[in-house]
């Protein structure tokens, strides 16, 4: 096995941008023996998955599933949902993966808004209306049965779609953001250039299908001839369970949120945790900061595993940056975020114009891993993935970042977490790091709310930790002032009943869920 | 820290002052020595608390001292000058 490295980014050629099923095809050629899945205490080989797949593709043509087509897929993570998963891409359809523990009514929002014409796994409380619905016992009863062709005809194109994730914005309807074949493919030919991943690798699945983070984590093995290792399903809110079974496994390559990694480092250092196979820790998700690193830098170093900062949207196949994090990024305040996998970038300010070296703006990505847009949503599409005046064709993300001289972006934070207040640019994230350096606070968000016109102050709403006393609000307002000026302190701190903050189903803090629970308390003390 | 004025205005300036701060900042736990920048208070709110201290004491507070030093001393600053220009000969 190779050392750990990070490399430049890779040139890309035409061919790069294909079919993931023809990406697994070439695989299965070269390493038809080798291991490719591992899950519910079972291996499969590459010509295992790679028949079992042609067999649920087989069953699904049957069922009238063909290319253009969408199939629901809601499964607990395990070997069924990835031959599941592959068979629909073989039919020529997309998959729409439906979160298990998603409430009834966003999966229904989710199966009515893509029209799908199947459903494979347990449809739990949905209607599915007229659709076959295929269980999982059906696709796990497929590998006792003897081999079948799979589909005749064409297969998908790299512009069909390759599988349609919903986001939810803060506001509005969930909206499925389609993702074509090849701008998918793009992201694993690009990460072979910085990344040295190889067959001996076992990559884990850690995040759910719904979440496109599982997309790197499936394919990037798939694409490798490495082995994709499916954590048992309830064992990633245990992160001592996590890393047992990381160590146990022999994972080589993990990817996590910094929230999940801080829980992670906690456990390793406090039991001395040895990891010696693990090569790469990838980081997506959200801003990755000097604090979370820092505690693991100090005991395992920087080289082994390589921990690789990178940056990413669903509108733009999972992934589009990469930095390996150096000792020097530990003594700064904002991580870099490296340079881009592929494709180009534009920076722009808020007055349209484009950033220097040094200055903040939005980031726009364009080339060929940008979705298509989002499902039956042509107005939404047209504003966030813009055609610029240059004619290319770009996603804004939302993201604020700056540009450096040596080509590579620092990440700031959400455009709509940045404010303005009397005449100060505040970054909301950066005050609720403060509070939440607090040690008895589990969790914070801070935003500006008006209360007049005229009237808008900054207010925190927080966590308290497990086990703590509420600190309440003298002792928080004098914590704060150590750590920042006095144009970020919040005016009001009120701590919210519950044992954690709302979340999405993306794992993201539910804001506008925090804001209503802070109106209901604050009208009950008024 | 500061000398207790033992006027009975002193007294009720003072504490108008805290009943104003709490109510405009929505924010129950105000103290003497508390600063009205750190409250949250901006230049608005300002306005608007000067406006209760012209209505009833007849003055407003200087913002200078409201915005630098304590509530207390907010308090003390209105209460001198109230009381200078009512005894203007001892100024």
């Amino acid at each position: 096995m190779t050392l750990p490295t990070i490399a430049g980014p890779r040139t890309l050629r035409d061919d790069d941008h294909r079919v993931l099923t023809d990406v697994l095809a070439a695989t299965v050629e070269r390493f038809p023996d080798r291991p490719a899945l591992t899950a519910d205490g079972a291996t499969y080989t590459y010509r295992r998955l790679d028949t079992w797949s042609d067999a649920v593709a087989a069953l699904l043509a049957e069922l009238g599933v063909g290319r253009g087509d969408r199939v629901a897929l809601r499964m607990p993570p395990g070997a069924a949902a990835i031959a599941s998963m592959i068979g629909i891409m073989k039919a020529g359809a997309a998959y729409v993966p439906l979160e298990v523990r998603n409430p009834p009514s966003r999966n229904q929002y989710i199966v009515s808004d893509s029209a799908v014409t199947a459903f494979l796994g347990d449809p739990a409380e949905c209607e599915t209306g007229p659709v076959p619905v295929v269980p999982e016992e059906r696709i796990t009863r497929l590998l006792a049965e003897p081999p079948v062709a799979p589909p005749a005809g064409p297969g998908p194109d790299p512009r069909d779609t390759a599988y349609i994730i919903y986001t939810s914005g803060t506001t509005g309807r969930p909206k499925g953001v389609l993702v074509p074949h090849g701008a998918a493919a793009t992201l694993f030919a690009a990460a072979q250039g910085p990344f040295a991943f190889d067959e001996y690798d076992s990559w884990l699945l850690f995040h759910s299908i719904a979440f496109d983070f599982s997309v790197w984590e499936i394919w990037g093995p798939l694409a490798t001839g490495a082995r994709l290792v499916v954590l048992p399903p309830g064992t990633s809110r245990s992160p001592e369970a996590c890393m047992h079974f990381i160590a146990d496994e022999g994972i080589t390559v993990l990817s996590q949120t910094p929230t999940a990694f801080s829980a992670m480092t906690s456990i390793v250092l406090r039991d001395q945790f040895a990891l010696p196979a693990l090569r790469y820790v990838v980081f997506g998700g959200e801003k990755l900061t000097p604090e979370t690193v820092r505690p693991w830098a100090k005991q395992f170093g920087l080289s082994s595993p390589v921990l690789v900062n990178m940056y990413g949207v669903t509108e733009a196949a999972v992934l589009s940056t990469f930095h390996a994090v150096s000792e020097d990024d530990l003594d700064t305040d904002t991580l870099s975020i490296g340079r881009l996998l592929s494709g180009s970038a534009r920076v722009v300010t808020d007055t349209g114009r484009e950033a220097a070296v040094g200055e903040q703006g939005e980031l726009w990505l364009a080339g060929p891993q940008v979705a298509d847009g989002y499902l039956g949503r042509p107005e939404l599409t047209a504003e966030r993935f813009p055609t610029h005046t240059d004619g290319i064709r770009y996603y804004r993300t939302g993201d604020l970042v700056v540009p450096r001289p040596d080509g590579t972006y620092g990440y700031v934070g959400r455009a709509d977490l940045q404010v303005k207040l009397r005449g100060h640019r505040i970054e909301l994230s950066d005050i609720e790091v403060a509070v939440q350096a607090h040690q008895d606070i589990a969790d914070a968000v801070v935003w500006v709310h008006t209360f007049k016109p005229g009237d808008d102050r900054l207010v925190c709403a927080y966590i308290v930790a497990e086990g703590a006393e509420d600190p309440g609000t003298r002792p928080l307002r004098a914590h704060v002032k150590e750590l920042l000026p006095s144009y970020m302190h919040p005016s009001s701190y009120r701590a919210l009943p519950l044992p954690h903050l709302p979340r999405t189903v993306n794992g993201k803090v539910d804001r506008a869920a925090v804001a209503r629970t802070w109106e209901e308390e604050r009208n009950q003390t008024r | 820290m500061s000398t207790a004025p033992a006027t009975a205005l002193a007294e009720e300036i003072r504490t108008a002052t805290l009943e104003w701060v709490a109510e405009l900042l929505e924010e129950p736990d105000v103290e003497l020595q508390d600063s009205f920048l750190e409250l949250g208070g901006h230049s608005a709110l300002a306005l608007q608390l000067g406006e209760y201290a012209k209505e009833r004491f007849g003055d407003e507070y200087d913002l200078l001292v409201l915005f630098e030093k304590t509530l207390a001393e907010a308090a003390d600053e209105l209460t001198a000058r109230l009381t200078a220009a009512a005894h203007p000969e001892a100024a």
